[in-house]
């Protein structure tokens, strides 16, 4: 039996009369890449915003590790081990590559209140912000300002950022969106890479990419679930081909 | 940054000139007149804390700066009458020692900071000015209404208070014992914003969505910096009642509030000298222009109007072009 | 205490909120539509309440120069408007706190060089001097009762206004969606100039008003814009129905925590002490109020939750 990492029972939220989320289940267990599709406005940023803890749920729950985390704020989830990255690219932009990763690892020791000693020598936050910076490949832009990063850079610094939390899952709102066929490669290749260390939630517009790398795909139609299954599955699902029936073919 | 640091030099050598020769010359009323320089600069110091690098416009820092006052008036009125203040069962003997009222001082404003600003927080925006301008509001008639400090009329002490080894009285002393705090809180502020917790600040700052997804928590990190600048500002008002040897409500009035504000944009926001710099041309054009019509305030006003519109860096963004980060 | 005081205060309590609701409406106003925080609201109080003086004591009537108060201040409006306010709507707050805080300086002191420091004083009309005798002998100033009807007409005038002309829609509009204004052929730089002049026509309007039983001064505005302030977060900022309740709620508070409170510490205090903390705490009710309502809700009474 795979652990279940995550999990979400009977989620809920209304705006007004609109049903943004209906009763949603879905689970992410361990090592699989569990990515969730459907077309535009069918409720997949306030699911994922219900999921980091910026919006309450009108009913259900989240579980993480088997706690409830309805009553956890934001920041308390992403200490518990909830990683993320944004659908816009959601960075320092006046700090350096190497700042942005600094402040991460700060962030994952827990070490933020050191008023006197310059962060600059600070001997412990530099290397391993650098460690991060070689893994996503960035080393040699380790002192570029984030605002001169190009967008596929931008993404990757996210993805960095988000592993230096040492995460137990990964919330991943669409990495693909605008990084170009090469970027996109390159980033199909580091999910599947991560995949055996963090479990991933990917919202994903990219077909090919949400295809070659998901081990179960769940397609979210106007705020419900109408299908969770392997992407075989979902290929072949007459349902799943009528909600895009107009949109984006698979 | 080479160029802002000569800058800094020039502003900070031409200060120090200015009260040498005044000294040499035997003219105490320019002494005086530097040391409010100095004194108006550490209260800038302090907002500059909040406003400049951690992005809180708080329109009521003449809350920290008069409470500081009042902090040393009221210890100095209990030394003054030998009587102790009594405050439920605890009992504090009044203090006529300069380090023992900053030390009341730090901790009241810090306080008083944590409680305002533990509730204003919970808000942003145009919510946080208009609250933290309210609570303000709320210790300016506290203050005018209760009259066991003197309401209304202020506190007046008859002498200076004193500090170990230096005669306070002797004005370029005393300016040099001031010169001496601002130094130093400027050294420290300098320190706080290259640590990690001033780069938490600073990215609080520009993105508080990322800061929070860091597991940083951008609230505890404002909150800390909101009390650390109030303190500083507290500070800069129990010496200016010293200054002064007085202290009423008018410290804590909201015009104050907007003054402190104007010697951190005229000098420049978020920039290490940039207090000291509005705070000297504050009084320079109070001093040059207020001779010359009853109306300066309305020169100072198109000045400020004429900064924002046109010049945001402030004189020394004017002068060292754009602000470096990080 | 007697119920025909009580009464009284209930109705200088509404008096004062009214007062309030008039100046607070132009400042959410006009942060609601174009997003801007405008410190220099007071002044426009203090230019309304300053013509009307001027042109009342040049005349003899008070209501020549209550018209002369909405004309100027609505006049001082667009020309701040055009000359300063429109460069600042694309700015962050901290540059329109500034901005408007310089305006403030000028205004004052330019006021003071026109009309000195001296207060000056507005008389009330003849018609509404005395007082007015309510059934059961319960007196009270006509000129308050009707500074109280001014005030609600005033409230029905602007929901109105915004509800049902097209002047409304428009500003509806650009509370909402500032881009579908330009889309809709509307000229939006001629719809803030007159959502400002309005903020301030009301803002002089009111200073008039109260002008006539408070002295005329340099430095009335800025008090009366705090509690505005405090009267915006209670209610929420951009709502006018906030506006409206927050005001009825400070003015009250206000009002009768200034006669109460030292009543209530009178009955286990000696009345000397009772006096000095029951006035000191009713200083500080309405902010201790305002505190209150942010721990519940941060976003004011009918605020947009976050």
């Amino acid at each position: 039996m795979v652990e279940t990492v995550l999990s979400l029972q009977g989620l809920s939220k209304n705006f007004g009369a609109l049903a943004a989320n209906n009763e949603v289940n879905l689970d992410l267990k361990q090592g699989e890449i569990h990515a969730l599709i459907g077309p535009n406005g069918a409720g997949k940023s306030t699911l994922i915003k219900q999921i980091a803890g910026e919006i309450t749920p009108d009913a259900g729950a989240v579980y993480f590790a088997g706690q409830n985390l309805n009553a956890v704020r934001s920041v308390k989830r992403v200490r518990a081990g909830l990683g993320r990255t944004f659908q816009v690219s959601s960075l320092i932009t006046e700090f350096t590559v190497e700042q942005n990763l600094m402040l991460a690892v700060m962030g994952a020791q827990q070490r933020t209140f050191r008023f006197f000693k310059r962060f600059t020598q600070d001997a412990t936050l530099r290397q391993q912000a650098q460690h991060h910076l070689e893994q996503l490949g960035l080393q040699g832009r380790s002192d570029v300002r984030v605002s001169q990063l190009s967008h596929g850079e931008r993404r990757q610094l996210e993805m960095a950022m988000a592993l230096a939390l040492k995460p137990k899952a990964l919330l991943l709102d669409e990495p693909m969106a605008g990084i170009g066929p090469g970027g996109t490669k390159e980033m199909t290749d580091l999910l599947a890479r991560l995949k055996a260390q963090v479990p991933i939630l990917l919202v994903e517009h990219d077909m090919a990419a949400v295809f070659a790398l998901a081990d179960r795909i769940s397609v979210l139609v106007y705020g419900r679930i109408i299908l969770t299954g392997t992407a075989e599955e979902i290929r072949n699902s007459p349902q799943v081909q009528q909600a895009y029936l107009g949109e984006e073919a698979p | 940054m080479r160029r802002e640091f000569w800058i800094n030099t020039v502003l900070i050598g031409g200060l120090l000139g200015v009260v040498v020769l005044a000294w040499l010359l035997d003219e105490p009323f320019i002494i005086t007149l530097s040391t409010k320089v100095v004194i108006f600069a550490l209260a800038g110091v302090g907002l500059n804390l909040a406003l400049g690098h951690g992005g809180l416009v708080s329109f009521g820092h003449a809350a920290f700066f008069g409470l500081g006052g009042y902090a040393m008036g009221i210890l100095a009125s209990h030394a003054q009458s030998f009587e102790p203040l009594q405050l439920g069962p605890l009992v504090i003997e009044g203090s006529k020692s300069m380090p023992v009222i900053w030390l009341a001082a730090l901790a009241v404003s810090a306080l008083a900071a944590l409680l305002i600003g533990s509730l204003s927080l919970r808000t942003s925006g145009v919510y946080f000015i208009m609250i933290t301008l309210a609570f303000a509001q709320m210790i300016y008639y506290f203050a005018i209404s209760w009259p066991a400090y003197g309401g209304e009329d202020g506190l007046l002490i008859y002498v200076r208070n004193g500090f170990p080894g230096l005669n306070t009285l002797d004005p370029i002393q005393f300016f040099l014992l001031c010169a001496a705090v601002l130094g130093v809180c400027l050294f420290l502020v300098d320190r706080l914003v290259k640590s990690r917790f001033g780069m938490a600040l600073e990215a609080a700052r520009q993105n508080p969505q990322r800061v929070t997804s860091l597991g940083i928590d951008p609230y505890k990190v404002r909150l800390v910096a909101f009390v650390l600048s109030a303190a500083i500002t507290g500070l800069a008002g129990a010496i200016y009642a010293d200054l002064n040897r007085f202290v009423s409500p008018a410290m804590l009035s909201w015009q104050v509030s907007g003054e402190i504000m104007v010697f951190v944009i005229l000098g420049g926001v978020a920039r290490f000298a940039g207090p000291l710099a509005g705070a000297a041309l504050f009084i320079v054009l109070e001093h040059f222009l207020g001779g010359l019509t009853d109306f300066w305030q309305f020169w100072l006003g198109l000045l400020l109007l004429l900064v924002i519109l046109f010049a945001r860096g402030g004189i020394i963004g004017f002068l060292a072009g754009e602000r470096r980060h990080g | 205490m007697s119920l025909s005081l009580f009464l009284e205060q209930v109705l200088n309590g509404l008096q004062f909120g009214v007062m309030l609701f008039v100046m607070a409406a132009g400042l959410t106003l006009v942060f609601g539509v174009m997003g801007l925080i405008n410190l220099a609201h007071g002044s426009l109080y203090m230019v309304g309440a300053f013509a009307c003086a001027a042109v009342a004591a040049a005349t003899g009537s008070f209501w020549l120069g209550l018209a002369a108060s909405l004309a100027a201040a609505a006049l001082a409006g667009v020309i701040v408007e055009i000359v300063v306010i429109r460069r600042l709507y694309t700015r962050d707050h901290l540059d329109q706190v500034l901005a408007t805080f310089a305006l403030i300086l000028m205004f004052s002191e330019g006021t003071r060089w026109l009309f000195g420091s001296f207060p000056l004083y507005l008389n009330t009309p003849e018609i509404l001097s005395g007082p007015i005798t309510f059934p059961g002998g319960f007196q009270y100033p006509a000129y308050r009762l009707a500074i109280i009807v001014i005030g609600f007409a005033v409230a029905g005038g602007l929901f109105w206004l915004i509800g049902s002309t097209r002047l409304g829609i428009r500003i509806r509009a650009g509370e909402s969606d500032r881009e579908m204004i330009n889309a809709l052929g509307i000229d939006i730089g001629k719809l803030y100039t007159a959502v400002f002049a309005l903020g301030a026509a009301l803002a002089g309007f009111a200073g008039a008003l109260v002008g006539a039983i408070q002295s005329v001064q340099v430095g009335m505005g800025e008090p009366v814009l705090i509690l505005a302030f405090v009267v915006i977060v209670i209610g929420g900022i951009g709502s006018i129905s906030g506006a409206l309740i927050g005001s009825i709620l400070v003015g009250l508070t206000d009002t009768l925590g200034r006669t109460l409170l030292p009543l209530v510490f009178s009955t286990f205090m000696d009345n000397s002490a009772a006096t000095s903390t029951g006035s000191a705490l009713a200083s500080m009710l309405i902010y201790i109020l305002m505190a209150a309502i942010l721990v519940f809700r941060p976003t004011g009474l009918f605020g947009a939750r976050s």
